[in-house]
């Protein structure tokens, strides 16, 4: 075996396409020469690389099905005489000119013949026997043309080629020459054209520029924010001293990877394959059903949800602290009221609880006295799991109306044809106008697009020129695919320039988060808003629509932008995010607000907090400053549910821990002093920071004992609903946790909580549970089909 | 669903080769029985030789388009879904030499985190990074189409080389040297980054 076959052998290996003495024979001679050990390595890697590559998973996008459907019926039938004649009538177009041409030609010959015949055979039977004499004749001009000659044509024309095309022949010997001349200016215009060498960009090297690139163009601090440089095309010039390399920011960064790779593209459980199906006949067969129940699930599949670890509940002994990040958002619970509306069951990872019952106002006192905050706290039995009591905890801001700070917002409109759908772009402008009537004079509102391109639709306006907004609302058409990121880099640019020092600068990015298009990678996009957070501009997003959501990228963006997350599903849902509850989701009353809640083992066995999976923070992470957490706008309150077994409860099981120095820790339990504060619960720290401040502040409430209610009945109202929405959602996220309690004890818990109900929400939330109840019935595992 | 006509519900199974003669026969909306059988592996296919998704679910759909309208051409001599990729191979190569493609190489976008398809959990394995396969990607992304394809079809979509000498009817033996072929480059372009 020569090295040439050897080689010829690698893939053919590595595929496994060899027969097992095949093999053994490559194996030895592979043996025999290092180089080919050392190439086949080299081999091997790759392969494994593709094998890698090979197990990412690609489907089809939900509309495809329909799309083809939809040209498919614009051709006849395949067994009408339309279809055959249509066919049969392009085929003969085809075939007719070219028959016409062959006859023609067909015919000039036979003409050719007739009338040259005679001539043209004598002259070849002339050659056949010529003379030098006749040679030379032909030589100088007559038929036969010498190879001299033919030599001589070939070598002018390639002179002539030459003077013609003098780079030719160098341009031949070096294809890859061309992109690699391109002049410097290219290297300097904006973050899609800034590639040298006419290839992709890495992913890091691209990251990187683009934040430089997109800084230069808005100026870090406003400064240069007249400029709007990137987006004209006009060549940037990098500054050295507005330049923020991704570098200077390390932990931000190294979080933004971190946090990609924990959440998890949600994929459902595969339908059974088809290969289970009997195969009785020799043709495979397969379920009629299975297609429409694959489309149905494709239709949530596409929808990507971030995925996290449930909280769990754990020994106050051991671990006494519980440190998470407050969350206002709502939008969870609306996506899923949209998902029942259409019959189906919201996929678990869609369901965060918190949002769920943060969604429900609740009565919570004010008490002046006591400073940005109000805590208010109820214990009870929990009516869904015997022998454990349920806390809840309500944190709310004591500023009820806002400050009056004057607005600077910039909308952010996803104009792209997927917005184009009953549910979102016309949603946004009933919406959008509800906003306008709650403008004040002050207030400015600006409307960027973007679909293939970014555009001005609405330069920043003032409140008091309400018909001017009124009149761009109604000219908002969906057209076109999506670039996320030229929008959002014009956006913080107009931002930018009409920055109201002292007020609410914001970005509210109306979408579906399908960026299919964008020339940013999502990281990068979420760097760019972090950035834009410190020069003082906010992010808040809107989802909008089904099908191909994307909720994890809007949750992240609101996340890192200190602004919220909303899911509109309806019309009502819009006016209220837009309108009655404008001012307490602008105006941030404090921002970076961290709770941590000390439970008194004394008292407490194990505790488990619900919902915030994803915001958990690390107990040291509390007070340290530059670690980002929840907003919470003007007048907003926050609701937080704990699940508590107390010290004279029941015996868990699943809190037994096994351990080795048990003796030594009774022997320090006794030597120690009379347990001090036996009176408390546990204790409540919060900490926030003031919307223009970086240093925190921390907050102390204890929670005593004394408040524990002996039974359920006597709670309040709010209580009690909390603890049904609670139960809901822990139902459909299918927590571990949930097993005691069932869809029809949160509807009867909610029923009989209804309270004051301004708004019909409670009301609705029955209904909703109802539906549930309706969906998880007719079949257990939510699908239509 | 109007997909399924009534004789289907009588009998409760049909065989491919009974929805395609339904559908020859004029049942134009059984075709989406097909469809929807054998988008996924189309579509796969077209996305690991194009990479954008919007590019690639715009191709699936001509190539289906087209299946539709050659359907009465298939003759069962080969699996119906090589029939297809291959027609979809064809959609594709057309792009290839499309005026589309080189404009569009020109102004390729960047390598986007949400382009990319599903991972399934832990099936990475440690050594091979993120960045080793976005190189990869672009590696097979510079290949020319004939080497690219043995690529995706014998690597990537882990055909056998009968089946893709049968999908792009060629010889197995071609099949063979484009292999290596194929991977000397990759080996080469990986080192040269």
């Amino acid at each position: 075996m020569n090295g040439n076959d050897l080689r010829n052998l690698f893939v053919d290996s590595l595929l496994g396409r060899l027969s097992s003495a095949e093999e053994a024979e490559f194996q030895k001679a592979l043996a025999e020469s290092p180089d080919a050990a050392q190439a086949f390595a080299e081999y091997k890697k790759v392969f494994r690389t593709t094998q890698a590559l090979a197990r990412e998973e690609f489907r089809a996008p939900p509309a495809l099905a329909v799309k083809v459907m939809e040209e498919v019926e614009q051709y006849p039938r395949l067994s009408s005489w339309r279809f055959y004649m249509g066919k049969a009538s392009s085929k003969f177009a085809v075939v007719a000119p070219a028959l016409a041409t062959t006859a023609v030609v067909c015919l000039v010959l036979i003409a050719s013949m007739t009338f040259l015949g005679q001539e043209a055979s004598e002259s070849f039977m002339k050659i056949g026997r010529r003379t030098n004499a006749e040679h030379d004749y032909a030589v100088a001009g007559g038929g036969y043309a010498g190879p001299s000659i033919r030599g001589e044509l070939k070598s002018s024309v390639q002179e002539t080629m030459r003077n013609v095309f003098p780079s030719l022949s160098s341009q031949d010997a070096q294809p890859a020459a061309g992109p690699q001349a391109n002049s410097v200016d290219e290297l300097t215009q904006g973050a899609g054209a800034a590639d040298p060498t006419g290839y992709r960009i890495q992913p890091s090297k691209s990251k990187e520029s683009q934040v430089k690139i997109f800084l230069d163009a808005v100026g870090k601090e406003g400064k240069h924010a007249g400029a709007p440089a990137a987006l004209s095309g006009a060549p940037l010039r990098r500054s050295a001293d507005s330049q923020i390399s991704a570098s200077e920011i390390p932990a931000e960064s190294a979080m933004v990877e971190l946090e990609e790779k924990d959440s998890v593209y949600y994929s459902k459980p595969q339908p059974p394959s088809q290969q289970s199906f009997p195969l009785a006949d020799r043709e495979r067969r397969h379920d009629v059903y299975a297609p429409a129940r694959k489309a149905q699930e494709r239709l949530s599949s596409s929808e990507v949800y971030g995925q996290y670890e449930e909280n769990a509940l754990v020994a106050a002994a051991s671990q006494p602290l519980s440190t998470f990040s407050l969350d206002v958002d709502t939008g969870s619970y609306t996506n899923a009221r949209r998902y029942l509306r259409n019959g189906q069951l919201p996929p678990p990872e869609s369901v965060r609880v918190e949002e769920y019952i943060n969604y429900f106002d609740y009565d919570y006192p004010k008490d002046a006295a006591q400073g940005p905050f109000t805590v208010n706290y109820e214990i009870a039995p929990s009516p869904l799991s015997p022998g454990k009591h349920l806390l809840k905890v309500g944190v709310r801001t004591n500023s009820q109306t806002a400050n009056g700070e004057p607005w600077n917002l910039v909308f952010l409109i996803d104009v792209s044809g997927s917005m184009a759908d009953s549910d979102k772009l016309p949603l946004l402008k009933e919406a959008f106008k509800t906003l306008a009537a709650h403008m004040r004079p002050n207030d400015r509102v600006a409307i960027v697009t973007y679909a293939g391109d970014a555009g001005l639709a609405l330069d920043s306006t003032p409140g008091t020129r309400k018909e001017e907004i009124l009149r761009a609302i109604d000219r908002l058409r969906a057209g076109g695919s999506t670039n996320g990121s030229g929008g959002i880099a014009l956006a913080y640019q107009t931002a930018a320039k009409n920055r109201i020092t002292g007020g609410v600068n914001r970005v509210i990015l109306a979408t579906d988060g399908d960026f299919n298009v964008g020339t940013t990678s999502f990281s990068g996009l979420l760097q760019i808003v972090e950035e834009m957070r410190g020069t003082g501009i906010t992010l808040t997003t809107l989802g909008f629509g089904q099908g191909n959501y994307n909720e994890r990228n809007l949750e992240q963006l609101a996340n890192k932008g200190n602004g919220n997350y909303f899911y509109i599903d309806s019309v009502e849902e819009g006016r209220e995010v837009l309108g009655a509850k404008l001012a307490a989701n602008m105006e941030v009353a404090a921002k970076d607000v961290k709770v941590q809640l000390e439970f008194n083992p004394e008292n407490v066995k194990a505790y488990r907090l619900i919902g915030y999976d994803n915001r958990r923070l690390q107990h040291q992470d509390f007070s340290n400053d530059a670690v980002d957490a929840g907003e919470v706008g003007a007048g907003h309150s926050v609701t937080v549910l704990y699940e508590v077994l107390l010290a004279d409860g029941p015996a868990d099981a699943s809190l037994e821990e096994e351990r080795r120095y048990r003796d030594g820790e009774a022997r320090v339990a006794e030597s120690r002093p009379a347990p001090k504060h036996i009176e408390e619960l546990g204790f409540l720290k919060i900490r926030y920071k003031r919307p223009a401040e970086d240093i925190s502040t921390p907050l102390e409430f204890p929670l005593y004992t004394s408040k524990i209610v002996q039974t359920i009945d006597s709670a309040s109202r709010d209580f009690r609903f909390a603890a049904a929405v609670s139960c809901f959602g822990q139902v459909l996220r299918q927590s571990r946790y949930a097993e005691s309690c069932t869809l029809a004890d949160a509807r009867e818990l909610a029923a009989g909580a209804l309270g004051d109900d301004l708004y019909g929400k409670r009301k609705e939330f029955v209904q909703i549970v109802d539906k549930a109840q309706a969906v998880k019935g007719a079949r257990p595992d939510g699908y239509r089909y | 669903m109007t997909a399924m006509g009534l004789d289907v519900k009588e009998k409760g199974y049909l065989s491919e080769r009974e929805i395609i003669e339904s559908v020859v026969a004029g049942n134009r909306d059984n075709f989406r029985l097909l469809v929807e059988l054998h988008q996924d592996k189309v579509y796969a296919m077209v996305r690991r030789q194009v990479g954008d998704a919007a590019l690639s679910s715009e191709l699936t759909q001509e190539a289906l388009v087209k299946a539709y309208v050659n359907l009465p051409s298939f003759r069962f001599q080969s699996a119906f879904s090589t029939w297809l990729i291959r027609i979809a191979l064809n959609v594709t190569h057309t792009y290839f030499r499309s005026r589309r493609f080189k404009e569009r190489q020109k102004t390729m976008p960047l390598e986007n985190a949400e382009q990319r398809g599903q991972m399934p959990q832990g099936a990475t394995e440690p050594e091979i990074t993120e960045r080793d396969l976005s190189k990869l990607r672009g590696a097979i992304a510079q290949l020319k189409p004939i080497y690219r394809e043995v690529v995706v079809l014998c690597c990537l979509e882990s055909k056998t080389y009968e089946e893709a000498a049968a999908i792009l009817q060629i010889p197995r033996g071609t099949v063979c040297s484009r292999m290596n072929k194929a991977f000397q480059m990759l080996k080469n372009s990986l080192a040269a980054v």
